[in-house]
């Protein structure tokens, strides 16, 4: 049935184009801005736009108090005769009337802006621009300016610190990594277990949405900040359930700057930043502690299996590295793969045009030196935006090529972290060592060897994407639009490890130095055609639109790897020796195809009432050949109290005041297309006399359904002059998930068995509130202070101990437990009672709370929970004059954490972990001789430790996520015929407190920013 | 006007695109991989996924040495195994639970299973998918292999997981995988699994067999096809009707159903065609012969594998410079209990001096020869899992079983004579006979899985350190080590860990 619905609706839309810009943005905030060309004296001349830069003919202008008046050529262009001073009056249907002081001899660009919008604010979903003011879904918005000014290093950083709702996940391994791409979700996850597969992506991640396409988190992540006209987030159900069956983790639409009508502009952006490591979370032992430590723990004393030779030789190891350190011998290696890292942006836009033909055309540059050598990313791009009218149609074209180059280093912080302090780095003669040491006693390969090889690990990245536009409005109410896209994307990497590479010792040289390739190509296609009707009736204002969209996402993964490299420069697979035994190339290729058919009204009485109504039916054939569709739909109801004339004249200096709630089931298939489907393979090692042979290679599940997620959201928004504030409510229940679980061997599958199992539900607040404290506009000046806030909790049901066996495994290494009713966030830990000062053992407590020695799993109860109880960001801005300085602090309060140095590097110290570099807390913090009051175990004692509560803290943090000083030179931009000219100066990541004492950034340290950059308009 | 022409070429586009059908165009099928629909849409697809399944079944964790020369084989206290940390030790001494053991004991079930999964799917191809695609005959030949395959996994893994029939014929056993639905299924209790499920399934092959199985009209084909090509030939390394016949036997006897048992052994042992295709070995083939011979008794066998690298098995394991816990050695003076003559075929044919002298004998079953085109003989790449010797050991223990000692005697003689050996004295008693039965699996079924089978359904003991016990069936030395396990703890084999959540 809903196949024939479909077909019948499809003919309707399909022969409709329609207009997403229909109600576009307005950058300037409808204010009309004075682009002050100077004209013949005794008159003014100009040009009438509307929001989009797009001209009006037909508009109405006349001085005030003066009867006569003329109208706009088709060019949107006219020239009045003013003596000295005068006020301009602009009138065109459907806009409001315009003012605007003139002076004679002068040129002006004046902006109409729609009448029926009451704060001219409108929120770009990508697909149908909605009135902010009649809409009922939870989005927020941010231009390119506000963005920029948290930063612009990359615009998924500046948008965490400027919405609660989204969230960049911290990552403890990759630090301050270039190539490395954040993890991302928006109002936390909505699928419990990562179903990351080999091809596709998180799925939690958010849509990205770049100019009304669909794009990728690389693509935002790579795109320059100065490109960005703005950015929204759709966070509810009524505003991502045009999204249908991709929408429940939320929506980032990107629009990207466009051409502006008038005289052509050049505009630069570019930026300097200086990166410096930050180690200070690092607190590793020196040369002398390291042998104590090692001294204390036992190292050199003979176990009782060992002859008594042993003793002797392990006296002169220990009086030889006493004799070392004595001499002077204490290497700090952190240090040694670090460099003050650079990056360089620069960016070029020129734009310009008539009425009937606009272009931009840019071109930038993106380099990146990581702190970390070897490390680096560097990125060009380049663009062409094209717009022509002719008469009620309208094309608009943009291309853009984006080449990315990056190399990673060949050896890991961590290497450098576990060396020993007391092994030099270089021999007598200053050559790099290859061994810190290879007898029987230890083998520690030093790093810098590995890493002084011409080993390497590079990567490139081509992404083409066109985005094509066309536009008609045949009567005004109606606009109706069709879309094409095209993304092809080409990606490369190549991995060699030099044949030296200490990895390899002991190895025949057949087998010494390998080589791997890989290349990925994907291809997207998107059409889509719009149709959207508005119109006015009295006091009912009413838009709908229909949508028709499909997509192909067509990807293929190959590699392979080989080995056996002569030493010397022959590091490319020509000169290798072959394939590794039984190794075959790899071949994976994917194909996605997704159909979605939209409707969507918007209904608003008197701007009082408000209603949403949106309807999705998606196909795609990521899900098992049984169910490829999925109905979403969203219903918002919205009150615009401050349109009420009792709270009108109550409180007139409130200028929004807005209740709304909506709710939804967006769908999710951020999934495997492979998870459906049955595949075999060929046995090629096994003919016979049958010849060949075949057998399962996956056992997909084609009852597979898809994952939805029941969204509700309640909200509210208040604006006063001073004040902007919103909070809000929201619940997503994900019922059911789509999870692996384990299943029986009896069912003839060893992995993980994808199925429909269990639900998760998430509950949270939002809030976030914005104060001005200075605010004059005349003398430029503006103090505000601005916090934002989250908090949430999420639990899990209905999964009916599926995920025992997982939970089982998890006892030994891991405090995250899935069970019903519970918080897949808590940390599940035995209680500790802390270290008998008697005899260094740890005590635990039971659940019953008596004491033993004895550790039992069993007695694991929850301990804390690695959610934050609240997080968020404060702010403040101020400006005066041309001078902006603004500051942004990231916090997080109430949280735990287990801490992985305190478990790994002070306790655990197993005798294989002896021989690297630990943290100091393992020599001064530990129990040595009965008494001592200690928060660590016996030093002596190397037998491994369960992880109990003592390992668990407070993670609190407070960080100085920016801080920026800039000064806009508009009082003498004029003088030097500039349109803009602004010098900028940031710092990031300049401190991070925390009540946790752990290493950060242990596989690539975190950096400290500083950037200077300059924007010039001419 | 040109613009409108290019609108409507979008629009053309964007229409057409919707009304290809919707829902076809989402059926997409990758081309990388193989789907279920594409391998079942021709009739090479069907047979290259049966003989991946025949494939599995000989791989490692399967018959091709877990279940033939190498675990089981170990259970049944076939060798001895030196105190070391391996999977061997762990099992001889039943520390089955041991993490080595469990390793092993793991990759066995979970190999059974998803060799069973891939059975059943292709059942499910068959029935869906076979009409059409594949000649009649073949389907219900095909249909009939893939349920005889199926009951010979689940009757192998019952009879280590399950418990003795003897002891506790409701115990537990193990699940029975009849569908590709991924569930969790229950263990059957033992008797129910052999007689509603196992035997049901056999029957049925039978049944079908009986009908279209060439083996019954042509032999056993042991020769390439020509043009005709070969599926239809080489039946003893695929399924067929005397393989299904011993194995219905085999089941009966785990649930010590005499009567029936002694049906189906003698379908094999008493039936002219049967003695014709499965001839017993010619002793001038294997006695002195040095380049090709035939040390399996490969014509003598109702079913085995191909293997095209018989010889690895000998270098790998068997060869006496093996030292140690390399290889598999039986204990010293073991085989001379075994054998009470040198003359008899085995002794000569696949036991020689050993290399070494840490041991006696070296068992070279295994040891094959060059197979090339001058010296292309079947055999040289055939692995033999049952055999005719099997009926007429079964037959003869159903009579003893049942009182008939001269039947008995009757058949341990036909082997007996087979093998160069005296006919039994007419005197033997009852526990004569059975002893001797059970000495004959050690004799002719080494190496092919069936000896443990066979002492856990007597609940045999080994060694002096068990009451009861019989050294002669005790080739593992036990008593170098104190540890020999008990009965209980040797036959009640724990199911893996990782099965029960």
């Amino acid at each position: 049935m809903q196949k024939k619905g479909l077909f019948f609706i499809l003919p309707l839309c399909a022969m409709a184009f329609t207009s997403n810009q229909a109600i576009a943005q307005n950058p300037n905030g409808g204010k009309t801005k004075d682009s002050s060309v100077v004209t013949s004296k005794g008159s003014v001349s100009g040009f009438v736009v509307d929001e989009n830069g797009e001209p009006l003919p037909g508009a109405t202008v006349r001085i005030q108090k003066s009867k006569s008046a003329i109208m706009t050529d088709s060019n949107g262009a006219f020239s009045l005769p003013v003596q000295g001073n005068a006020v301009l009056i602009v009138n065109y249907i459907g806009k409001k009337p315009a003012e605007m002081k003139v002076t004679s001899g002068k040129s002006v660009r004046v902006v109409m802006t729609d009448a029926n919008t009451q704060l001219q604010e409108v929120v770009v979903t990508g697909i149908v621009t909605k009135d902010k003011n009649s809409f009922t879904g939870s989005t927020s918005s941010f231009s390119g300016e506000q963005l920029k000014q948290v930063g612009v290093q990359n615009p998924l950083t500046s948008l965490a610190a400027l919405d609660p709702s989204f969230n960049v996940l911290v990552n403890d391994l990759a630090g301050s990594d270039p190539n490395h791409l954040p993890d991302i979700n928006i109002r936390g996850k909505s699928s419990v277990i990562g179903q990351r597969d080999d091809i596709v992506n998180d799925p939690n991640q958010p849509l990205f949405i770049v100019d009304g396409f669909e794009s990728t988190l690389e693509a935002v992540y790579n795109l320059d900040v100065n490109r960005i006209e703005s950015m929204t987030i759709l966070k509810d159900a009524a505003s991502t359930a045009i999204y249908g069956s991709k929408a429940a983790n939320g929506v980032v639409v990107v629009e990207t700057v466009k051409p502006k009508v008038g005289k052509l502009r050049f505009n630069y952006n570019g930026s300097a930043t200086m990166q410096r490591p930050d180690l200070d979370s690092y607190s590793l032992m020196n040369a002398r502690e390291k042998l104590e430590f090692e001294r204390l723990a036992g190292r050199y004393t003979p176990n009782w299996s060992e002859a008594a030779t042993a003793e002797l030789l392990y006296n002169d190891i220990y009086n030889q590295r006493l004799k070392d350190i004595a001499a002077g011998v204490d290497t700090y290696w952190l240090s040694a793969p670090l460099r003050t890292g650079w990056n360089q942006k620069h960016n070029v836009y020129v734009d310009g045009g008539s009425n009937g033909f606009m272009f931009g055309i840019g071109a930038g540059y993106n380099g990146t030196t990581g702190v970390m050598k070897d490390s680096r990313r560097d990125a060009i791009n380049g663009n062409i935006d094209l717009i022509y009218r002719l008469g009620d149609l309208r094309f608009s074209n943009k291309f853009a090529a984006t080449y990315t180059d990056s190399q990673d280093p060949i050896v890991a912080f961590s290497e450098y972290a576990q060396a020993n302090p007391y092994y030099k780095k270089y021999d007598e003669f200053g050559n790099v060592t290859r061994w810190l040491q290879n007898d029987s006693f230890a083998t520690a390969a030093n790093p810098m060897y590995n890493a002084s090889l011409n080993s390497r690990q590079t990567g490139n990245n081509l992404v083409l994407t066109d985005y094509f536009l066309v536009e008609y409005s045949p009567i005004r109410q109606v606009r109706l639009s069709g879309k094409l896209g095209l993304t092809h994307q080409n990606t490369n990497g190549e991995n060699f490890r030099s044949p030296k590479d200490t990895r390899f010792e002991g190895k025949e040289s057949q087998y010494k130095g390998t080589f791997a390739s890989t290349s990925g190509k994907s291809t997207r296609y998107d059409a889509s055609v719009t149709a959207v009707y508005a119109e006015v009736f009295g006091k009912n204002r009413v838009n709908v639109a229909a949508d028709y969209k499909i997509s192909e996402d067509k990807g293929l993964n190959q590699g392979y790897s080989v080995m056996g490299f002569p030493e010397g420069n022959y590091t490319y697979p020509s000169f290798s020796n072959g394939y590794p035994e039984g190794g075959y190339p790899t071949y994976n290729e994917s194909v996605r195809r997704t159909l979605n058919f939209l409707g969507t009204v918007n209904y608003a009485y008197d701007y009082r009432y408000l209603l949403d109504a949106n309807y999705a039916l998606s196909g795609s054939s990521v899900f098992g050949s049984s169910r490829k569709f999925i109905n979403t739909w969203s219903v918002g109801l919205g009150w615009n109290i401050m349109n009420e004339s009792f709270f009108k004249n109550l409180f007139p200096e409130v200028s929004m005041l807005k209740l709304r709630g909506s709710i939804g089931n967006p769908g999710n298939q951020g999934f495997d297309s492979a998870m459906t489907l049955i595949t075999y393979r060929f046995l090629f090692n096994n003919f016979n006399y049958f010849g060949n042979s075949t057998a399962l290679n996956k056992f997909g599940n084609s009852n597979l359904r898809w994952q939805t997620t029941q969204d509700r959201n309640i909200g509210i928004d208040f604006n006063t002059e001073n004040w902007q504030a919103e909070l809000e409510y929201y619940n997503k229940t994900t019922d059911p998930l789509v999870i692996g679980v384990g299943v029986p061997l009896s069912t003839g599958l060893t992995g993980n068995w994808t199925t429909n199992m269990g639900l998760q539900r998430a509950q949270g607040v939002l809030g976030s509130v914005q104060y001005y404290i200075l605010r004059n506009m005349k003398q430029r000046t503006l103090w505000s202070v601005r916090l934002t806030a989250r908090t949430g909790d999420v639990k899990i049901d209905k999964l009916n101990g599926v995920l025992d066996e997982l939970n089982k495994v998890a006892k030994t290494n891991s405090t995250r437990r899935y069970y019903d009713g519970a918080d897949p966030d808590a940390i599940w830990a035995v209680r500790s009672a802390g270290i008998d000062p008697a005899n260094g053992r740890e005590m635990y407590i039971k659940k019953d709370g008596s004491f033993t020695y004895e550790y039992n799993p069993d007695e694991e109860v929850i301990v804390g929970n690695t959610r934050s109880k609240v997080e968020g960001y404060v702010g403040s801005n101020f400006t005066w004059q041309g001078f902006t300085f603004g500051v942004n602090f990231n916090y997080r309060y109430g949280g735990k954490a287990l801490n992985s140095a305190l478990f790994n590097k002070v306790e655990n110290i197993t005798g294989s972990q002896l021989i690297y570099n630990q943290d100091k807390r393992a020599l001064y913090d530990r129990w040595q001789k009965p008494g001592d009051m200690t928060q660590f175990k016996n030093i002596a004692n190397s037998l491994s430790t369960p992880i109990s509560s003592r390992f668990v803290q407070r993670n609190n943090s407070l960080s100085l996520q920016s801080l920026n000083i800039s000064y806009d030179f508009y009082q003498y931009a004029r003088s030097m015929h500039m349109e803009n000219l602004r010098l900028s100066f940031y710092a990031n990541d300049l401190f991070w407190l925390s009540t946790i004492k752990q290493e950060r950034g242990t596989a690539y340290p975190y950096a400290r920013s500083f950037t200077f950059a300059l924007t010039l308009s001419l | 006007m040109k613009i409108y022409k290019s609108l409507y070429i979008v629009g053309a586009i964007a229409l057409s695109a919707a009304f290809t059908s919707c829902s076809e165009w989402l059926n997409y099928e990758p081309k990388d991989q193989q789907t279920f629909d594409q391998q079942f849409s021709t009739e090479e697809g069907f047979h290259s996924t049966l003989n991946g399944i025949y494939s599995n079944l000989s791989s490692g964790s399967l018959y091709g040495s877990n279940l033939s020369y190498g675990v089981i084989d170990v259970m049944g206290n076939c060798y001895e195994v030196p105190s070391a940390n391996t999977s061997m030790y762990e099992i001889v001494s039943g520390s089955y639970t041991g993490s080595r053991a469990a390793t092993t004991f793991t990759n066995i079930w979970s190999s059974a299973y998803r060799t069973i999964l891939n059975i059943n799917v292709m059942l499910d191809a068959v029935d869906k998918k076979g009409e059409g695609v594949l000649k009649p005959n073949d389907a219900k030949l095909i249909r009939a292999e893939l349920l005889a395959l199926r009951a010979y996994l689940h009757l192998d893994l019952t009879r280590i997981f399950g418990p003795c029939y003897a002891k506790n014929k409701k115990g537990l056993s193990v699940p029975y995988a009849d569908s590709t639905d991924i569930i969790r299924r229950d263990r059957m209790p033992l008797d129910s699994i052999i007689n509603s499920k196992i035997i049901p399934d056999l029957d049925a092959a039978q049944k079908a067999m009986a009908e279209v199985d060439p083996i019954l009209t042509d032999g056993v084909l042991n020769s390439d096809g020509g043009d005709d090509g070969n599926w239809n030939r080489y039946r003893q390394i695929r399924m067929n009707y005397y393989a299904v016949t011993l194995l219905k036997a085999r089941a009966y006897m785990w649930v010590n159903n005499w009567e029936k048992a002694l049906e189906e052994a003698r379908k094999i042992t008493d039936d002219a065609k049967a003695q014709s295709t499965f001839p017993w070995v010619v002793p001038a083939k294997l006695l002195g012969n040095n380049s090709n011979p035939d040390r399996v008794f490969s014509t003598e066998c109702l079913f085995g594998f191909y293997n095209k690298s018989i010889k690895q098995i000998y270098t790998a394991t068997f060869s006496g410079t093996l030292q140690g816990y390399e290889g598999l050695h039986v204990k010293k003076g073991y085989m001379a209990k075994v054998f009470k003559s040198d003359a008899d075929y085995r002794r000569q044919a696949q036991w020689e001096s050993s290399l070494s002298a840490s041991f006696d004998l070296d068992f070279i079953k295994y040891k094959g020869f060059e197979v090339n085109k001058t010296n292309p003989e079947f055999w040289g790449t055939f692995y033999g899992l049952m055999r005719t010797s099997e009926a007429y050991l079964i037959a003869a223990e159903c009579l003893q079983r049942t009182g008939n000692l001269a039947g008995a005697r009757g058949y341990v003689d036909i082997l007996h004579k087979a093998r160069g050996l005296e006919p039994m004295a007419e005197t033997a008693t009852a526990a004569n006979i059975l002893k001797e039965i059970k000495l004959e699996y050690c004799r002719d079924l080494r190496g092919e899985g069936q000896i443990f089978f066979m002492h856990k359904r007597n609940w045999q003991a080994f060694g002096a350190y068990s009451s009861g016990g019989d050294q002669d069936f005790d080739g593992s030395g036990t008593s170098s080590f104190t540890d020999s396990p008990s009965q209980t703890t040797r036959y009640n084999v724990p199911i893996p860990a990782s099965e029960n959540y």
